[in-house]
């Protein structure tokens, strides 16, 4: 049976490791510090998949320095589990060069809207699976909009986002909770509900603060995956911990390999 | 040596970490000539089908391969890799190698009612044959990440079987001195490792 997956993501910027709340970053460390404080060599064991995101601004994809891909090569060296690379990506060149330093998916955000052309060469060219869809989320209200970037006022329905992305072909969805982000206090189960009946998979992000947290998202049908960006609230132990958590409840999750 | 094919149709990276990891000497190889000093050889793919076999027709692979194999040399293709060795795909109209029977058809066409792709960590149903490496695939969880699938009839050799949301398909092949999986074993943690371990351990005993 297919498992429910639990998804670690990084956020890079200009050297360092970043947390985010509601979408503002705060530095935590480098490369070192993060490989040392989350036991990166086990940390396949208990995450599924690891996405980092290259949040620098000012420099587009295509001119990702190699202190990036020098963090990402340190991380993964011997970390055996997929990685999605995502941030800034505007062009074709910017994608190779992802899958370049080892990138099995891409996640595609401000691209969905803006550039349809990109996104639907990636589906044809690298196959829909190698393609996420990220739409960051705002709820005013019963009612949800999607973020856009460098916008100041809210951007589409969320229904209308997830409607343009499915028809672009792409491989998953992620939705990430913008009110959620950083707090610790939870993910947002409502938001799932307006996620329902898309036909691709489903990446839930954004307040994921304890293990509880994990298992109250993952238990609802129609999500697929869960996924964490918090520095500090899953630090040392804290995967191992969700996993152990997650495999008592009798979560369909992936067992632990000793 | 170990030889990843790279026809730019694939991510390498993480095969060629996990292979060096267990200590095999790893050459990514460009030319079907580089094939000559090669003990075992990996075919690695993702993408769409035709692309990926135009890619390897193209670059000389397509008959370097399937002179490689046919001299009894282990050959293991993962994911798309593995579609390649078969017959084809429906997903395109190009013909594959041909070294193993049957052809990838889409996962709703095996039935599957759940979402397509079929995305992450899965284990194996059944499995039949007497291969070692097929055992391997049946003692814990692999991650998929495909939208077709092979069909699990007409098959020679050993295989191992997941189903998916009511479809049915090939997790894993073993024929001779041909390997395939349609799952990452170079993504599936300590379990994916071990089956890479008994891929290359056929290799230094060929």
């Amino acid at each position: 049976m297919l498992k429910k997956r639990l998804i670690f993501t990084l956020y890079y910027n200009d050297g360092g490791f970043y947390l985010s709340r509601n979408f503002r970053l705060q530095r935590v460390g480098d490369v070192r510090w993060l490989v040392d404080k989350f036991r990166f060599k086990s940390i396949g064991k208990f995450v599924d998949e690891i996405v980092i995101l290259d949040v620098t601004r000012d420099t587009q994809g295509a001119s990702k320095d190699n202190r990036f891909g020098n963090a990402v090569s340190y991380l993964m060296r011997e970390t055996f589990v997929p990685l999605t690379i995502g941030g800034a990506l505007r062009s074709l060149g910017d994608v190779k060069q992802c899958f370049h330093l080892g990138a099995d998916k891409l996640l595609l955000n401000t691209p969905i809207l803006n550039q349809p052309d990109l996104v639907h060469e990636c589906v044809v060219h690298f196959g829909a699976q190698a393609v996420i869809a990220a739409i960051d989320v705002r709820r005013e209200g019963k009612v949800y909009f999607s973020r856009i970037a460098n916008a100041q006022a809210n951007g589409l329905h969320l229904t209308e986002h997830l409607q343009i992305a499915a028809e672009l072909g792409v491989g998953e969805v992620m939705v990430n909770s913008i009110d959620q982000d950083g707090t610790g206090n939870g993910f947002d189960m409502e938001l799932v509900r307006q996620c329902m009946g898309i036909p691709v998979p489903l990446i839930v992000a954004g307040g994921a603060g304890k293990a509880e947290h994990f298992a109250d998202i993952l238990s609802l049908p129609g999500v697929d995956a869960a996924a964490t960006g918090n520095l500090f609230n899953f630090i040392g132990k804290g995967f191992e911990r969700v996993r152990a958590h997650l495999l008592e409840q009798g979560l369909p999750v992936r067992s632990v390999t000793l | 040596m170990v030889g990843i094919i790279d026809c730019k149709i694939g991510n390498i990276g993480s095969l060629h970490n996990a292979l060096s990891y267990l200590g095999a000497r790893v050459e990514i190889i460009t030319r079907p000539d580089d094939l000559t000093d090669c003990q075992a050889v990996v075919l690695p793919g993702v993408g769409a089908f035709d692309p990926a076999m135009a890619a390897v027709e193209s670059s000389g692979f397509a008959a370097g391969v399937k002179a490689y194999a046919e001299e009894h040399r282990p050959l293991l293709g993962i994911c798309l890799g593995m579609q390649i060795l078969t017959q084809g795909s429906d997903e395109g109209v190009l013909p594959g190698l041909g070294l193993f029977q049957g052809r990838a058809v889409n996962l709703r066409k095996l039935g599957c009612m759940g979402k397509v792709p079929h995305v992450g960590f899965n284990s194996v149903q059944s499995t039949t044959g007497d291969s070692g490496f097929i055992a391997g695939t049946s003692e814990s969880d692999f991650y998929f990440v495909h939208s077709f699938g092979l069909p699990c009839s007409n098959l020679t050799g050993s295989s191992s079987i997941v189903e998916y949301q009511g479809a049915f398909f090939i997790a894993a092949l073993h024929h001779e001195n041909l390997f395939a999986t349609q799952f990452h074993p170079e993504k599936s943690g300590d379990a994916g490792l071990i089956l890479l371990e008994y891929f290359l351990s056929c290799s230094r005993s060929a």
